[in-house]
């Protein structure tokens, strides 16, 4: 397919995507504000053949993406590649954010700010993306101000120093070939870099600013250097400037709240869920604060456990709702799974093989080993990924918490430990 | 509640688990580059945990890591890290009593590398006691290596006369390997003195010996050397050809050490035909990796190098800054032959700056240096004449 066709596919599979969101929100909206039993059946089954739509655009924009990538495309190898969930808020919010960086006259500085968490990084990441499949820029440069990164397949690199606005130079200079740059003198390196900035159109992408030094001064400093290129940037921090447009993202909407646990819900066979009036899926979204981990957890529980003991221990968990959702599945799980979870919440620091779970003990045969896997998928506590070699396997930062504080304390309260 | 109490036992035995079973994977995968870096994570972690356990076993474990996993670590630039765990491994061999010659040697390279050469010195002296009269292949090796390390401490007499011990001690093993290395240490001599015709039919010899040993193809420190000696005898197409094909492979394989040593060498091959803008990114990109993996001699070099491509650009303060700079650092080093390097072409900035007393003063040191170690050849004076002479009437050929 020539690249033209493949613009205007995807194009009409955003236009296809947006307008099925509507719709489904229509007839979620005439579900619950009908009376007429029969008129929410057949709503309800109007949302679930526009779900199966939605689901099928996002495998054809999947493949569109895989064959685009083919295509050498500039990138940062410090930005991780994180999942993005298409949801009706965040799709308008992208929308918006996407035209203020086409725009000529729009801010040349987005900055996507809020909680660990809530997205920031997989939503920058998806603008940029959509931004440079659009042709609107050349490619994406940029580095993350954490201090570990992965690098290298999944070696973990300490960052010797933390990113000012020098070394933010340097990472581009080195990303674009130009490793002299690097060692040039500071005043003929941002003469380069101003040249360089302004011959092509680059997207610069800024992961995690708030570990940056002096965060306040390297965007300004950024601002001086951009022209015809643009700058996202992520911040756990409030960064504001007057030429930025920033988006401060919080727990999802009720609207996404909703979508995404009816989503989550059909795609792991939840029937409860998918049964549940809205009141109840409201309910949910206001003790998870709209937080996607939280909403998905939830929703893994009630695959299991009936949903209103579960809502009535989550409203009492107050702060500690991870914790507490997190105990909740610990109870439910077979022996082999909990071995599983703490064999990898407390020695496996990325991810780890079959090979290794096969082979170290947790289970007395491969059978045993797949329905732990299986039941760890199903509660979202195991991430399984595959890369070349076979599939891999990690855990949440918070599961990992969860299995390194919570654990040993609620054992030590038991007299285990 | 049961149940609890089963998972609550396998708390604190999990890390042993993983750190035994881990050790069986990095020695099944220790050809396997790729697998090992997702891996590595882990391993690392293991081996960490490992580190804080007491007795026998835990001693094997960490001399078993070092074992699976020293290639890796060299091939993977992480010499700072394999230098740790063999300080862990060599405590772990007093206790469970084991022989810690090869550890000593494993050491001993990383120190090297690390540009750690006194050190160095110490771990293969230590390694050479542990061997004699125990391990003759051990022995060998230790005899090569000191060979080697004096030869970069420019004890040249010494160097050479370890060196044909070591030859006959790997002949006496039939190890061709350890004979190959041997001549290549012979020919980096001669490139040393200038002797580019002997210093070629030495590692062409190498390249031979190692192919009947089984090699399909050159090795990285023949490409490298061939390239060296092509760019020295000035046909500059047949040292970039070395020198890409040694940059693909280490860009291929993911070895920053081969790629840093290839675009370092790349980079002076530019800097002789006046391409300055490709010297400086070549240049820029070595600077990169050897600081990445911790190779200060690799650094020095290329501050130098970086000297000379401000000078041939005409910014003689920044020249000045990096030939000091890589001057300290090869004095910290002991690096005498890359010190008296440094101080003629700190002389030549002087004399172009019009500091004719200061530029005298830093030619007759680097020369006396020269003389001292006695690799001032008639073919280096006049080398170094040359260029001195290039300098003065205008940037032609800038390297030696």
């Amino acid at each position: 397919m020539s690249e033209d066709l493949n613009r205007k596919r995807r194009q009409d599979l955003e236009d296809n995507t947006r307008k099925t969101l509507d719709l489904i929100k229509e007839y979620e909206d005439k579900r619950r504000l009908s009376d007429d039993p029969k008129e929410q059946r057949d709503a309800e089954r109007q949302v679930a053949d526009l779900r199966q739509l939605l689901e099928q655009y996002q495998r054809e924009r999947d493949e569109l993406d895989r064959a685009a990538e083919s295509t050498a495309m500039l990138w940062p190898s410090t930005i991780p590649d994180e999942r993005y969930y298409p949801l009706p808020g965040r799709e308008r919010d992208l929308g918006q954010l996407l035209e203020t960086l086409q725009n000529a006259r729009g801010s040349p500085v987005v900055i996507i700010g809020g909680l660990g968490g809530l997205g920031k990084t997989a939503m920058a990441v998806e603008l940029a993306r959509r931004a440079v499949r659009e042709k609107s820029f050349d490619g994406v440069v940029g580095d993350s101000a954490k201090q570990e990164i992965l690098a290298g397949g999944e070696i973990v690199r300490v960052r010797e120093a933390t990113l000012d606005f020098d070394s933010l130079m340097d990472a581009i200079a080195r990303q674009l070939g130009r490793w002299e740059v690097p060692t040039m003198k500071a005043e003929e390196k941002h003469a380069v870099m101003t040249h360089l900035l302004r011959q092509r159109r680059y997207l610069l992408l800024v992961d995690n600013l708030e570990t940056a030094e002096n965060a306040d001064a390297l965007v300004s400093q950024l601002h001086g250097f951009l022209d015809g290129s643009r700058a996202i940037i992520t911040s756990r921090k409030e960064v504001r400037h007057d030429f930025a447009c920033s988006l401060l993202l919080e727990g999802l909407t009720l609207e996404d709240s909703l979508f995404f646990l009816r989503m989550d819900a059909e795609q792991r066979g939840v029937q409860q869920i998918l049964e549940t009036p809205g009141e109840k899926l409201t309910e949910i979204h206001e003790v998870t604060g709209g937080a996607p981990l939280a909403l998905k957890l939830v929703v893994a529980q009630a695959r299991f456990l009936d949903l209103d003991p579960v809502l009535k221990q989550l409203r009492q968990a107050g702060g500690n709702l991870y914790s507490f959702i997190f105990r909740q599945s610990w109870k439910q799980l077979s022996l082999v799974s909990q071995r599983m979870l703490i064999y990898i919440g407390r020695t496996v620091v990325t991810t780890v093989s079959w090979d290794e779970l096969a082979g170290v003990g947790i289970a007395e045969d491969e059978a045993s080993l797949i329905e732990a896997i299986d039941q760890l998928v199903a509660y979202s506590l195991l991430d399984a990924s595959f890369v070349a070699g076979g599939a891999r396997y990690g855990v949440h930062p918070l599961t990992r918490q969860f299995v390194n504080s919570d654990l040993p304390r609620i054992w030590q309260e038991q007299g285990l430990l | 509640m049961v149940l609890e109490k089963h998972v609550a036992c396998d708390w604190e035995s999990v890390h042993y688990w993983a750190a035994k079973h881990r050790l069986d994977l990095a020695r099944r995968y220790q050809h396997q580059y790729e697998r090992l870096d997702r891996e590595f994570p882990n391993l690392r972690a293991s081996r960490a945990w490992v580190e804080s356990q007491a007795g026998e076993e835990a001693a094997h474990l960490l001399i078993g890591y070092v074992e699976a996993l020293a290639a890796y670590l060299r091939q993977r630039g992480l010499d700072a890290e394999l230098l740790h765990w063999c300080e862990d491994a060599l405590q772990a061999c007093s206790t469970v009593g084991q022989n810690p010659d090869q550890l000593l040697l494993l050491r001993s390279e990383a120190q090297i590398a690390l540009g750690r050469w006194d050190e160095a010195v110490a771990s293969i002296q230590a390694a050479v006691e542990a061997s004699e009269g125990k391990n003759p292949r051990s022995y060998a090796q230790a005899v090569l290596v000191l060979g080697r390390l004096q030869l970069n401490r420019d004890n040249y007499k010494d160097a050479l006369e370890t060196l044909g011990k070591a030859e006959a001690l790997c002949a006496e093993q039939s190890d061709y390997e350890g004979m190959a290395t041997v001549r290549s240490e012979v020919a980096a001599y001669h490139l040393n003195r200038r002797e580019l015709d002997e210093a070629l039919s030495l590692y062409l010899e190498v390249d031979q010996l190692r192919r009947q040993a089984g090699a399909t193809e050159a090795s990285d420190n023949t490409l490298l050397m061939l390239g060296v000696i092509h760019r020295k005898k000035g046909d500059y197409g047949q040292a970039i050809a070395y020198l890409k094909q040694l940059l693909e492979r280490g860009e291929m394989q993911r070895n920053r050490g081969a790629t840093a040593r290839a675009v370092h060498h790349l980079a002076w091959v530019y800097l002789n035909q006046g391409g300055l803008t490709q010297a400086r990114r070549f240049s820029g990109r070595a600077i990169t990796l050897y600081e990445e993996i911790g190779d200060t001699r690799g650094a020095s070099d290329t501050y130098e190098q970086l000297g000379l491509i401000a000078l041939a650009e005409g910014r003689t303060g920044e020249a000045y800054s990096y030939l000091e700079w890589s001057l300290a650092m090869r004095r910290q080093l002991g690096n005498r032959v890359g010190a008296a390097s440094s101080l003629r072409r700190l002389a030549i900035v002087r004399f172009r700056t019009g500091h004719p007393v200061g530029a005298m003063r830093d030619l007759w040191e680097s020369l006396t240096i020269y003389r001292r170690l006695g690799v001032l050849s008639c073919q280096q004076l006049v080398a170094i004449l040359w260029e001195l002479t290039a300098w003065m009437i205008g940037p032609q050929q800038w390297t030696v």
